[in-house]
This record gives structure tokens, C-alpha cells and sequence, in this order.
């Protein structure tokens, strides 16, 4: 459904249900130049159980509108306005990658409005490399194969998928190639030059769930540890055989972890 | 068939492209690169190559945009039996190969036994050098058929009077098919006396196999139709269609020699 953030056309996704006044809201964010569609498993689970799923488009990603948010902390603070106008005034609030960043900061940053954080393949700081960074921003197609390869583990290259009938590599492809000119880039700078975090986790006081991908090569375990020890209440979860599209790979795993916040 | 221009005249009016490629498989032609939306195959010819299993694929690209055509609310539409659940605002570009897997699978059963996933998944291994001999021995065949004096005509996009030979060199430069058919002199009758001579190909009609394969419709698949209706379902009473394996073309040729001469005599 479409709801009016600072006066654009935004989409979220509620899990194809209703919103319960009163009930939990629980807000994912997306990672670089993906949408709404990567929390569909979660999404449709926790909508199931009573919670007010607030899963956004981004500005200018997916069915949004607007222009790009060039910053870890713009996008959330437009994420604490995409709350006000879908009526939650607290939330849960999951993130992946790039949206991991984002979901940290608001916690950090409007902690009474968080309930619980969880951070899917995450680091931080989250360094991207510049021959990734120089191709995004010339919108070559070899940013995106290089996003896929690295995003997958070794298994997940072999075709697997806990989604029966989906590739997942394909998948992934599609949704970065839907993205538009200068996507890609964006979203991987405002993770680059994100560097408030480690000083801002003593800040997040919300029960805290790091979900990592044992083979990530984009975000790899060891540099979330810095994360993990710097957050007061955080708990750690690292998923086996699992990449970094952790979303993709392990969206059963994943989900296991995120109901422990509820 | 003209994939590019096909596929541009289906989105100019927001359909999209489903092509059938069975017969090319994705080692002769890659539809998706062309324009394509949707690929279909049967897996029981060339994928598993051994005529031994019944097996399909539906493959989705991801590229249909959905909901900018206003001809398909089941896929764009919230759908009661799936809890108001809207297939591409949930699964953005894999939303029409989850309606497939969702409904189809689900609702119907349509669930591929494992030992049949082996075979065609053991089959796919060896598809590209398959599909090499399948084509190198058609050349052969076709070479002997069109200037056989007991056929009338030959129809294969190798051949120059074929109406889309052009096309098939520019689309499939690595072979066009393996799959095609020629009329035999002497209508029904020399049709029938000339499949059943043969040995080494098989009177199937099955295609896509590791051997060899013929039918002749008029006789076969398409006795009971009258001279006038084969015709008009464009079946010629000699028409015979072979499906080339990967034996020896020397042999295939041989065993087609056998055929013919059996016919001739009957001619």
C-alpha cells in the first residue's frame, strides 16, 4: 500500500494485512538498491501474529517516489517520519546491510521510539571497496555482478534455494537492475562514509540482534564484533553456509533469530 | 520465430513473451537475451535427452512488468485465496513464477518425483555435447534427404528455400533444431511401408532423444483424419517427421536407405 512521506507517493508492504491500532509495529529496512520484497517470508509471518509490519521502499527505491537520501542518518530519519505517517509510534526495527546501518541509527538516535533492534548482515564500520564503488557510480553492470557474487556463499552459488523453484542469484539480479541510474552508488557510499556508529552504540538501548552469514564476504563476521561488544544488550546469531544476502539464503534461519526479539 | 520482434510487439501492448524452447534448448538459443519474459520447456526431449522421464519447466525472467498492464489482476490484484495476498507488490520480480509455484504446485499437486529430477538434472550435464552431435548428424541427414529422388521436399531452416533460413542464421548460429520433417513420394501408403523398414530409428512420437526417432502422422498419430483435414492442419500424407539422435550419421543414413528403398519399390 502506498501511505504520504514529506508529501511522495511511498510504498510499504504490511504483510498484506490490515494495521491492528494498538498492536507492536515492526519496521525492516531494506539493503542497497533492494525494496520491500526481501521481507516477504518475515513480513506475512509476523503480520500473522498481530504485529503492524512497516516493511518501506526507501525514497526513489522499489514503488517510492522522491529523491535519494545520500546519508546513513538522512535515511533514518526519513524512516522515523515513514513511521509517523503509518501511525507507529514504537517499533521493532530490522534492517539488512545497508538498512542494518540505517535501523542502528534510529535506534541510536530516537531510542524511545525503539522497541528491539536486529541488524542482518551487518558491520561497521561497513568499508566498500573502490573498484565496487567506482563501477556503481558509472552504473556498469559489473557493480552488480560483483554485489551477487560476493553477496552469495559458496552453496547459494550452487543453486540452493529455500524457496522452491527461485534462484536465488537471478532474483537478486532482477532487483538491482530494476534499481535506477545512481542507485547503487548511493546506497554503497552512504554505507561507506558511515562512520558515527561504533561511537553512537552505547546510545541503542534496545535488546539488540546481530544476524550474521557465517561465509559473508561482503560484511564478514569478524568485523561486526566491534558492533556486538560496543552495543549494551546485544545477542549475536551467526547463521551456517549463509553469505551475506542472508535475506535470500537463509530466510527460514533468519526468521527463527527475529522472533527471539519479540 | 522473430523473438526480438515478437517480444517488442507483446510489450508494446504490455503482454508478455512466453517462447517454447524445447526444441533449442538453452545451449542453442537463450530466449531471455532475445526479449523473452517466460521460457518454457518440456525436459522429456532434449534437457534429459534419454526419452526416459515426463518433465517441464516454467522459467520466469523477472523482466514483465506486471503491473504497468492492466490484463493481468491475478497477478496484480489482492487474492482471497492466498489471504489478500498480491503476487507482485510481495514478490517483486519473481512474482509470477510464485503465483506459478503457489497455485500450480500447491493447489494441483504438480510435484516432479526425485528419481525424475535425477534424470533430468543427469541428463542437462551432458546437453551441450548432445546437442552438438544432434545437430552435426542433422546436417548430414538433411544433406542425403534433399536430393534423395524418393523425397519430394525437405523442411529445415538450414536449407535456403526454408522461409526463415535468414533467421535461423542470425538467432541460432550455433544449429537450429534437430527436430523436422520432409514428404515422402507416394502419399500414406509409401509413408507407412517406409517407417516400417526402418530399425534403427524408432517409430515414436516422442522427440528429442538420445536415438534416433520418426512418425508419420498420416499413419500414426493422425490416421483417423481425412486427406482434406491433414491438410488443412498442414500434415502432408507423406509427411515424416524425424527427431536425429546422436548415433552415427553414417548409420542413420543407412537405416533411412533401407526405408527408402522398401519404398521405392513400392512406389
Amino acid at each position: 500500500m502506498y501511505i504520504n512521506v514529506e508529501n511522495k507517493k511511498t510504498y510499504i508492504a504490511t504483510g498484506s494485512k490490515e494495521h491492528i491500532e494498538g498492536s507492536m509495529g515492526i519496521t525492516f529496512i531494506h539493503g542497497t538498491a533492494m525494496d520491500h520484497t526481501v521481507w516477504t517470508l518475515a513480513g506475512r509471518h509476523f503480520a500473522r501474529l498481530g504485529l503492524n509490519i512497516l516493511a518501506v521502499d526507501l525514497p526513489a527505491h522499489g514503488h517510492s517516489e522522491g529523491d535519494l537520501i545520500p546519508s546513513i542518518e538522512g535515511m533514518a530519519d526519513w524512516v522515523i517520519k515513514a513511521m509517523d505517517a503509518a501511525g507507529l509510534e514504537k517499533s521493532i526495527i530490522v534492517g539488512h546491510s545497508m538498512g542494518s546501518l540505517v535501523a542502528f541509527d534510529v535506534a541510536a538516535r530516537y531510542p524511545d521510539r525503539i522497541t528491539a533492534l536486529a541488524m542482518v548482515g551487518t558491520a561497521l564500520p561497513m568499508p566498500v571497496g573502490d573498484v565496487l564503488l567506482n563501477s556503481a557510480k558509472e552504473n556498469s553492470p559489473l557493480a552488480k555482478d560483483m554485489i551477487n557474487f560476493w553477496s552469495h556463499s559458496q552453496s547459494g552459488h550452487l543453486g540452493g534455494s529455500q524457496v522452491p523453484g527461485t534462484w536465488m542469484l537471478g532474483k537478486l539480479n532482477r532487483l538491482l537492475e530494476q534499481a535506477g541510474p545512481g542507485v547503487i552508488h548511493n546506497d554503497l557510499l552512504a554505507c561507506a562514509e558511515y562512520s558515527q556508529g561504533i561511537e553512537r552504540s552505547k546510545n541503542v538501548e534496545a535488546p539488540t540482534l546481530l544476524i550474521l552469514g557465517e561465509d559473508d564476504m561482503m560484511t564478514p563476521v569478524k568485523s561486526a564484533k566491534a558492533l556486538a561488544d560496543a552495543i549494551p544488550q546485544s545477542r549475536t546469531v551467526i547463521l551456517p553456509n549463509c553469505g551475506h544476502a542472508i535475506v535470500n539464503e537463509a530466510p527460514n534461519e533468519m526468521l527463527d533469530a527475529l522472533v527471539t526479539i519479540i | 520465430m522473430d523473438i526480438p520482434k515478437v517480444a517488442a510487439i507483446a510489450h508494446e501492448h504490455h503482454i508478455p513473451l512466453i517462447v517454447d524452447s524445447t526444441t533449442t534448448t538453452p545451449y542453442l538459443i537463450r530466449p531471455f537475451d532475445l526479449g523473452a519474459d517466460i521460457v518454457v520447456h518440456s525436459a522429456t526431449k532434449f534437457l534429459s535427452g534419454h526419452g526416459t522421464v515426463m518433465a517441464g519447466l516454467i522459467v520466469d525472467g523477472g523482466t514483465f512488468d506486471w503491473e504497468s498492464s492492466d490484463k493481468f489482476p491475478q497477478m496484480t490484484e489482492k487474492y482471497a485465496g492466498f489471504h489478500n495476498l498480491s503476487f507482485v507488490e510481495e514478490f517483486g520480480p519473481a512474482a509470477y513464477i510464485a503465483r506459478v509455484r503457489n497455485e500450480a504446485a500447491r493447489d494441483f499437486g504438480a510435484c516432479l518425483a526425485p528419481n525424475s529430477s535425477f534424470l533430468v538434472l543427469n541428463g542437462t550435464e551432458t546437453l551441450s555435447v548432445r546437442m552438438d552431435k544432434h545437430i552435426s548428424n542433422t546436417k548430414k541427414v538433411v544433406e542425403y534427404l534433399k536430393n534423395h529422388e524418393v523425397v519430394e521436399w525437405v523442411s529445415h531452416p538450414d536449407l535456403e528455400d526454408h522461409p526463415n533460413h535468414e533467421l535461423a542464421k542470425t538467432l541460432l548460429p550455433k544449429g537450429s533444431t534437430a527436430v523436422f520433417s520432409f514428404g515422402i513420394k507416394g502419399g500414406r501408403k509409401i509413408g507407412q511401408i517406409f517407417i516400417d523398414r526402418l530399425d534403427l530409428f524408432s517409430n515414436l512420437a516422442n522427440i528429442g532423444d538420445s536415438k534416433s526417432l520418426v512418425i508419420h502422422p498420416a499413419s500414426t498419430t493422425h490416421q483417423r483424419m481425412s486427406v482434406e483435414d491433414l491438410e488443412a492442419a498442414g500434415i502432408s500424407e507423406g509427411l515424416i517427421r524425424l527427431s536425429i539422435g546422436i548415433e552415427s550419421a553414417d548409420d542413420l543414413i543407412e537405416d533411412l536407405d533401407k526405408g527408402f528403398r522398401a519404398a521405392a519399390k513400392a512406389l
